[in-house]
Order: structure tokens, then C-alpha cells, then sequence
């Protein structure tokens, strides 16, 4: 594979890790939060910022740009989940924007809106970011299949139901959506190292909605099914690229695509397409077995 | 009996919003073991009390104690995890969850894992969910209800869904058991069920103290020791059934005054 292809995947990867970062947040936990970008540009920031700066590995900076990450996760959680679930949507948003603006403002180490692209190479990126895309999606996996994940499903459904059972509903809802914002950081670390530029446009508030837009196209509480979606639909657009309609790029109509596919899924399959179910080799055998039956039943 | 096996009380409950008295100077005393009734037409309170009981509201004024302890400062989950455990007059299952996990949640609050060893999948995390799977699956089988333990909560009959709440409510081994109109939405067939299910519960679970809120006499009379008689938030009658039968307030408020 060329290094275009490859970048493709990485591009690829990188999403799945920040739909992963969001499924944690809305899909266990129930919680909308529209501004998971901004976490994303904490952690890029601050890990290539401060390491050009100081000139400290990349890797400490890292762990530092994802610690900062979870901190603003917590002091945004805090005071905003004691709130109904709209201000928190309401809330995170203007926090995604506040980010934005934030990293123009302090252009003196941002280099503003024209971007930060003193990024350093990194040998094997491409192995690192499919190494923790796989390491993220096990993180979550075990997560959703823990006590923890079971706490959340409860509270998503019915919050005073799960509160009666013991469930100390607040705490865990801050202490997810800070887990899920971490992981985010981490995509945006990602983001920066294979880019080796970030932009404020780039962590803008479409990324946020993009990141919830594939989640639901997979489904509403299937992390295969957002993890795959999350995949997919950030690779065909690039593979349309080259496609042209009335000599116009097909990835112009990307977000038009995207308003598309929601209206679709969202009519046909309210829960996304997998819906609460996960893929599963032996689920798909199961399916195409019972296709097999009823073509046979057929005849 | 004296007052010192008595595990919740409450004396002099109010409960107002604005100025309607949904709960008004209530008293009562649950001893272990015994089955209470709180019955009463519609809009008397008897749902405002358990949900003061368990902290949903905060009452207006009045003490509540349990365990020896006074809980009027406690929230919801402190008072949960204390053993008052509850079911919901329209069923509050857990839709995205099979009845198994349903039963489970109730006991994840205490389970042995901390969050860092539940995503790294480590050795205490499995040994840990053994123990609450098994644990939500004996208590499945003792309810004769693990034939239905991997099917999805929602998805069953009506009269199953009941007793797969008041499984979820009995798993983590409460002291007070809260039912709420347990009868509601059922037919005459699936009520004598839930009957002599409910009894079944009382001998599998001797010290468990059970409060019932029911519209339907036949059920209370049948099921309950000890019957509280609420009409526009004021105890109009209390005593044991034979005696709340023939009581006269309780047969006006009931079938109306006599011309």
C-alpha cells in the first residue's frame, strides 16, 4: 500500500477512535455532549505545543495533554450534569466553541488560526494509531460488558429507576464522560502526529457533529456498529474524491451526504443500523444462515 | 412487640406541594417480617410516601428513620444501598438490558472492581462478575424466573416484567421492600399469581418487612398483616384487615356515604 492509501486508514482509525471516545459518552451513558472536539484539540495542542517549547518527549507531553483533557472534562461535568440533558448538549457546544476561540487567541504559542504545524516526525505512525484504535476499542468493549457499563445502560433508560438500586448516578456520569473525553484526546494526539499540522478549524464544531452523526448512523448502542460506521464513512468520501458529477468532486457533497444518510436512518432505522446488537462472527453466520433458509424456503 | 424491632418509622410525615397536602401527619411503624398494606382511592398519597420513603422528594416535615438511623438528610442512593429497596407503580425496567442484567444492576453498586480493573479486563473483574451472575441467577431460580434470564426485559408479558422488578428489588437482599400497586395492569388470573407469588416471597424471605400499595381489597386482605387506610393524604383507619373490613370511615370513603 502507498503512503495515500495508508493515510486513508489512519484518517480512518483516528475517527474510530473519537466515535469511540463519544459512544462511551452518549451511547452508555445517555449523555449528548456536542463539543468532544474541543477535547480533542486540548490534548493536540498541549502535547505538541508544549513539547516544541520545553522540548520534552513527546510521550510525556502526551500523557500531560490527555490529563488536561480529563481535567477539563471533570470541571465542565461538574457543575453541568446536575443540569437536564438539553443544557448539557447546550453547554458542551458552547464549550467546543470556547476551545476554538481560545486557541486563537493564544496565537503567540498556537500560531492561531493559520495552524500549528511544527509537529515533530514519528517513526511507525501508522502502527501506532492502528495499534491504539485496537487497544481503545478493547478499553471500551470491556467497559460496556462491565458493572459499569451495566450501571449506565440503567441510567440511560431511567435515572430514578437506577438511582433506587444504588446507582450513584452523578458520579457516574462525570466519571464517564471523562473517560470518553480522555479517549478523545487521544484522537486528537493522533490527529496531530499523522497530520503533523492542527488547525482550530480542524477540531471545530462540525467534527463534534460528525463524530455524533456516525455513532447513530451505527447504531444507537452497538460499539461494533459505530466503530464500523466510524470507519467507513470517513473512508468513502475520500475514495469519492476523485469521482466527479457535472464536474464537481463528489466530496463537495459530503455534508449534504451526511444530512442525507441521517434523515434515512433515522426514518427507516430510528436506532441506527445495528441498533442495540453487536457484530459478531457468529451473529453474521446466524444471519446469513437464516438468509440461506428463507431462499430455500422459497424455492 | 416493642419499638426496638422496628426498622422504619416515620412520625408525623407531611409532604405538601404548594398547597396541596399530598401527605399529611403520617405516622407509621415497620417492624421486620410483616406485611403492611397502604390502601386508599386515587391521589390519597400512598405513592408520595414511598417516594418520600425512598428520598425521591424530601418531606416537608415530619422524621423518617431506618435501621435506627434518621434518613431525613440521606438521598436516594445512600438510602438504597442502605436495604430499602422499591418497585414502580408502571414498570421501570432497564430496556436496553436482558432480565439477567437487569437483576444484576442492582447488586453492581457493590461490586468488588474498580473502574481501571473493568477496562483492562483483569483477573478480579471476572471473578467479581461470577459472583454477581450467580448471585442474580439463584435469586432468578428461587423466583422461578430463569427460564427468561437471557430474553430482553421489556420484551416479555406484562405479568412476567412484575415479577422480574421485584426480583431486581429482592436480589441485594433489602430489609424493606416497597411495592408499588403491584396488581396494577394485571388480569384476575395474573393478580392470583402475583398473590400467591408475593406469599412465596414472604416464607423465602422470613425477616424481610413488605409494604404493599393496592387498590384491590381482595389482594390486601389476602396478602397483608397490618393495613394503613390514606384518603386525601390523612390515615382515615389502621388496624389489622378483619377490623378495616367493617370499619365504617373506611366503607364511606370507599363506597361513599350512606344517604
Amino acid at each position: 500500500m502507498n503512503n495515500y492509501q495508508l493515510g486513508l486508514i489512519m484518517n480512518s482509525c483516528i475517527s474510530v477512535i473519537g466515535v469511540t471516545g463519544v459512544f462511551i459518552i452518549t451511547s452508555l451513558a445517555g449523555m449528548f455532549s456536542l463539543g468532544q472536539a474541543a477535547y480533542m484539540a486540548i490534548s493536540a495542542y498541549i502535547t505538541f505545543v508544549v513539547a516544541k517549547m520545553f522540548g520534552i518527549p513527546l510521550i510525556l507531553t502526551a500523557i500531560l495533554g490527555l490529563a488536561v483533557s480529563g481535567l477539563c472534562a471533570y470541571i465542565i461535568a461538574v457543575p453541568t450534569l446536575k443540569l437536564r440533558k438539553d443544557y448539557f448538549a447546550l453547554i458542551t457546544m458552547g464549550f467546543g466553541e470556547m476551545m476554538a476561540s481560545i486557541i486563537v487567541m493564544l496565537d503567540k504559542y498556537t500560531n492561531g488560526s493559520i495552524g500549528f504545524s511544527r509537529i515533530p516526525k514519528v517513526k511507525n505512525v501508522f502502527w501506532i494509531v492502528v495499534g491504539l484504535t485496537v487497544f481503545v476499542l478493547f478499553f471500551a468493549w470491556a467497559l460496556k460488558r462491565s458493572r459499569f457499563g451495566r450501571m449506565c445502560i440503567a441510567l440511560k433508560t431511567d435515572e430514578t429507576a437506577a438511582k433506587s438500586f444504588g446507582v450513584d448516578t452523578y458520579r457516574m456520569k462525570i466519571t464517564v464522560y471523562v473517560i470518553g473525553s480522555v479517549i478523545c484526546g487521544l484522537a486528537g494526539i493522533l490527529y496531530g502526529l499523522k497530520n503533523r499540522v492542527i488547525t482550530p478549524d480542524g477540531f471545530s464544531w462540525n467534527l463534534s457533529a460528525e463524530m455524533q452523526i456516525f455513532l447513530f448512523f451505527g447504531g444507537t448502542n452497538s460499539l461494533t456498529g459505530s466503530a464500523l460506521s466510524a470507519f467507513f464513512l470517513k473512508l468513502i468520501p475520500e475514495t469519492l474524491r476523485t469521482v466527479r458529477i457535472f464536474g464537481i468532486s463528489l466530496q463537495e457533497f459530503r455534508t449534504v451526504s451526511y444530512g442525507l444518510m441521517i434523515l434515512l436512518v433515522i426514518n427507516f432505522r430510528p436506532n441506527g443500523i445495528l441498533g442495540t446488537k453487536e457484530f459478531t462472527w457468529k451473529g453474521l453466520v446466524a444471519f446469513f444462515r437464516r438468509l440461506f433458509a428463507k431462499k430455500e424456503a422459497k424455492k | 412487640m416493642s419499638a426496638n424491632d422496628s426498622i422504619l418509622s416515620c412520625n408525623n410525615l407531611c409532604m405538601y406541594f404548594g398547597g396541596v397536602k399530598a401527605v399529611d401527619a403520617f405516622s407509621m411503624d415497620v417492624k421486620e417480617g410483616v406485611t403492611y398494606g397502604i390502601i386508599g382511592p386515587n391521589g390519597a398519597g400512598k405513592t408520595t410516601i414511598y417516594n418520600v420513603f425512598t428520598r425521591i422528594y424530601a418531606q416537608t416535615s415530619g422524621t423518617i428513620s431506618f435501621c435506627g438511623q434518621c434518613i431525613d438528610s440521606k438521598d436516594q442512593v445512600a438510602v438504597a444501598r442502605m436495604g430499602m429497596s422499591r418497585t414502580f407503580q408502571n414498570i421501570r425496567l432497564f430496556s436496553g438490558l436482558s432480565v439477567l442484567d437487569n437483576v444484576k444492576v442492582a447488586l453492581d453498586y457493590s461490586g468488588k472492581y474498580t473502574i481501571a480493573e473493568a477496562i483492562l479486563h483483569l483477573p478480579r473483574r471476572q471473578k467479581a462478575e461470577k459472583e454477581i451472575a450467580q448471585k442474580a441467577m439463584d435469586t432468578l431460580k428461587l423466583l422461578k424466573l430463569d427460564q427468561y434470564a437471557y430474553h430482553s426485559a421489556t420484551s416479555l408479558p406484562y405479568g412476567i416484567q412484575r415479577r422480574v422488578e421485584i426480583a431486581r428489588a429482592l436480589v441485594s437482599q433489602p430489609k424493606v421492600l416497597l411495592l408499588d400497586e403491584p396488581a396494577a395492569g394485571l388480569n384476575p388470573e395474573e393478580v392470583l399469581q402475583l398473590v400467591d407469588f408475593l406469599k412465596e416471597i414472604k416464607s423465602l424471605y422470613p425477616k424481610l418487612a413488605l409494604l404493599v400499595i393496592e387498590h384491590r381489597m381482595d389482594l390486601v386482605m389476602n396478602l397483608c398483616d397490618y393495613l394503613y387506610v390514606q384518603n386525601f393524604g390523612r390515615t382515615i383507619a389502621q388496624g389489622v384487615p378483619a377490623e378495616i373490613q367493617t370499619n365504617p370511615v373506611v366503607l364511606s370513603a370507599y363506597l361513599g356515604e350512606e344517604e
